[in-house]
């Protein structure tokens, strides 16, 4: 994957953090900007749900704000802000699973022209027709993920789509690397299940594009 | 003797973060073992797969403040502490105004007063 300056910048962000640690509210602002899509879609690949999602980031920036303080080591924000982050997920799973409702969205997400999805199809500088069959893929292997365990999910999309190192998610998780290893392991062959089951592949997956 | 690597070494070797020595000896095991091998490719292939699956746009709130931290100057520790010396301060100054303080500094001994005077007198 292509580095971005912003991927860089969050690379680079040692000084931001412990600015602010200190309580620069500027370099606080710019932290959120900097890793909030990064969260965002943690939180989204968790859930499949953009309303959970936004909850989810909103909460963990919130934490951060209030917690930052408190974060001994620098080179450690990104595995604590995870695990802010993970933390809140696993309470709108127990809050959702509790109250079991849903909501027409959850039935056939993207459907209709006030749909998020319909919203973020429409990028400026690409093929719309392209973009929505891109989209509609990504959802797909987005509902492939949804039917791994929490414990799996939670590896897997911080190491595929996160790139956190196995050190890293250990960190976040509060487990050892063997297991981490050991769920990603599990995860992706139940992956290669689901998707033999559904029959995606690297062909039908080149028609679809 | 057999090895047989677990998990962990087999997904480490995936994401090529398994050291030399071990990477030697699981290529070994592969030899003796392709079916295994092709086992993890085909994870790989997974891998693959999945990283079609795109991130979502999402635009950062421009403003974030914490709205527990922010609190009325009334509140802060050092203010109430200060007010309240204060309004003691003017509590005894009020008392004071009204009853009529006397202050006397003789023989080393301070002696505050408030009310009439009363006069003592001497034992003849």
């Amino acid at each position: 994957m292509a580095e971005t300056l912003l991927d860089i910048a969050m690379m680079h962000s040692d000084s931001l953090i412990a600015r602010a640690r200190d309580g620069d509210k500027n370099a606080q602002g710019k932290l959120v900007q900097l890793w909030y899509k990064r969260i965002y879609n943690f939180s989204y690949k968790f859930f499949f749900d953009h309303d959970l999602a936004m909850e989810v980031s909103q909460k963990t920036f919130i934490s951060m704000h209030k917690n930052l303080a408190g974060l001994q080591e620098v080179t450690r924000f990104k595995s604590w802000l995870y695990t802010i982050a993970i933390n809140y997920c696993r309470e709108e799973a127990r809050k959702k699973k509790a109250s079991r409702s849903f909501s027409l969205h959850d039935l056939n997400p993207g459907e209709g022209e006030e749909s998020y999805r319909w919203e973020e199809s429409h990028h400026r500088n690409e093929n719309p027709e392209r973009q929505l069959r891109h989209s509609e893929l990504s959802d797909l292997l987005q509902s492939c993920l949804m039917l791994l365990s929490h414990e799996q999910r939670e590896v897997v999309i911080m190491k595929e789509y996160e790139g956190l190192k196995f050190r890293e998610i250990a960190e976040a998780l509060n487990i050892s690397e063997n297991t981490v290893k050991s769920r990603m392991y599990y995860g992706l062959d139940g992956l290669k299940k689901i998707l033999e089951q559904k029959k995606i592949t690297k062909e039908t997956i080149g028609y679809e594009l | 003797m057999s090895y047989k690597p677990d998990e962990s070494t087999l997904i480490a070797y995936l994401y090529g973060e398994l050291n030399e020595k071990e990477t030697q000896k699981l290529e070994g095991y592969f030899q003796q073992h392709p079916e295994e091998l092709t086992k993890l490719r085909e994870l790989g292939e997974v891998r693959d797969l999945m990283s079609h699956a795109q991130d979502k746009e999402v635009i950062a709130p421009p403003v974030f403040v914490d709205d527990t931290n922010i609190r009325p100057l009334w509140k802060s520790s050092s203010i109430r502490f200060a007010v309240g010396m204060a309004a003691s301060i003017l509590f005894l100054l009020v008392a004071g105004k009204l009853l009529g303080p006397e202050i006397n500094y003789s023989k080393g001994e301070l002696r505050i007063s408030f009310g009439e005077k009363t006069i003592s007198r001497k034992k003849k």
